[in-house]
């Protein structure tokens, strides 16, 4: 970072190249659209740039960068609601073994729907938890919620999930 | 919950599942809803997104470097203007103004000679009828 904010361009390519992948991925999960993912996750090495010279590396970078990505997704939803893709693993090749895939396509299509269906707030602090493996602690540093809110945010998205995909549950 | 808990209350938490059944369900459905989810496969952009950035910056780099001239120029004319209107404000008053500061208006119409005339009939003159009324305050003689 102290190349970075010395203006070194070649460590902003290795530092884009190390985090690109979880950036891209996270912010997909978040707005379940290909291509506004990859602006946003580009908008936000952009940002990690500009700021470079200011960046205190209190705790991990890539809390840092997760959350620049969820402001920008919320900045996102405040001017227009994303697109949200239902039937993207209709089209996806599945490297499951042992299972129809039919079948799994179907219920990761449920699930993405469902997941979509979330209100903002519970999908951003289910995708930080359940896929991005954040405590509660780091989502409330990401997102800037109090501790207590994400938990409650956590338990009404867990809870919901568990009423929308009932009939799921037991084949996965 | 990994993570969350303290030893303790990790243990203190087991124990209670243990014995009431309505929370042993409760987590149980938690768990399979976390094993549904973890089953989902994403399939995520995976673009190579350095030369996209690289460019990105370039372009805010000359933004910037375009952002300091202007501001500088900014700089240069605010100071200029300001400099201009102090010299203004403490340039000292011209002989001609002080002179011109000193004569009263009657000095100026002998000197021209405007005080040989009626100045009422040569304003109605110049400017129409009635367009000059004189004060009627004044005392009228009788």
């Amino acid at each position: 970072m102290r190349q970075l904010a010395a203006g070194d361009l070649t460590a902003l390519d290795r530092l884009v190249r190390r985090h690109q992948g979880r950036a891209q991925a996270l912010a997909y999960r978040l707005c379940g659209d290909h291509q506004t993912a990859e602006d946003l996750a580009q908008e936000a090495f952009l940002r990690v740039y500009r700021a470079a010279g200011r960046y205190e590396p209190r705790g991990a970078f890539s809390t840092w960068l997760h959350r620049i990505i969820v402001n920008l997704y919320l900045d996102a939803l405040k001017a227009r609601r994303p697109a949200v893709p239902l039937d993207d693993a209709r089209n996806l090749p599945d490297q499951r073994t042992g299972e129809d895939p039919l079948a799994a396509r179907e219920r990761d299509a449920a699930i993405r729907r469902e997941i979509a269906r979330l209100p903002d707030r519970q999908r951003i602090a289910l995708v930080l938890h359940c896929y991005e493996g954040h405590s509660h602690a780091e989502i409330a540093e990401i997102t800037g919620w109090s501790e207590s809110a994400v938990e409650s945010l956590l338990t009404r998205a867990y809870r919901n999930l568990r009423d929308a995909l009932r009939g799921w549950r037991d084949s996965a | 919950m990994a993570g969350e808990l303290e030893p303790a209350e990790q243990t203190g938490l087991l124990d209670h599942l243990e014995r009431c059944s309505a929370c042993r369900r409760h987590y149980e459905e938690l768990l399979a809803v976390r094993r549904v989810l973890a089953a989902l496969a994403w399939d995520p952009p995976e673009r190579d997104l350095v030369a996209g950035v690289r460019a990105a910056a370039l372009r805010d780099r000359r933004r910037q470097g375009w952002l300091r001239v202007v501001q500088a120029a900014a700089v240069v004319a605010l100071a200029a203007g300001a400099g201009l209107l102090a010299g203004r404000a403490y340039r000292p008053a011209s002989a001609l103004q002080t002179a011109l500061a000193e004569v009263s208006t009657e000095q100026v119409v002998q000197a021209v000679g405007l005080d040989v005339f009626d100045q009422g009939a040569l304003l109605n003159q110049l400017f129409g009828e009635d367009s000059f009324e004189p004060d009627t305050d004044e005392e009228t003689p009788s």
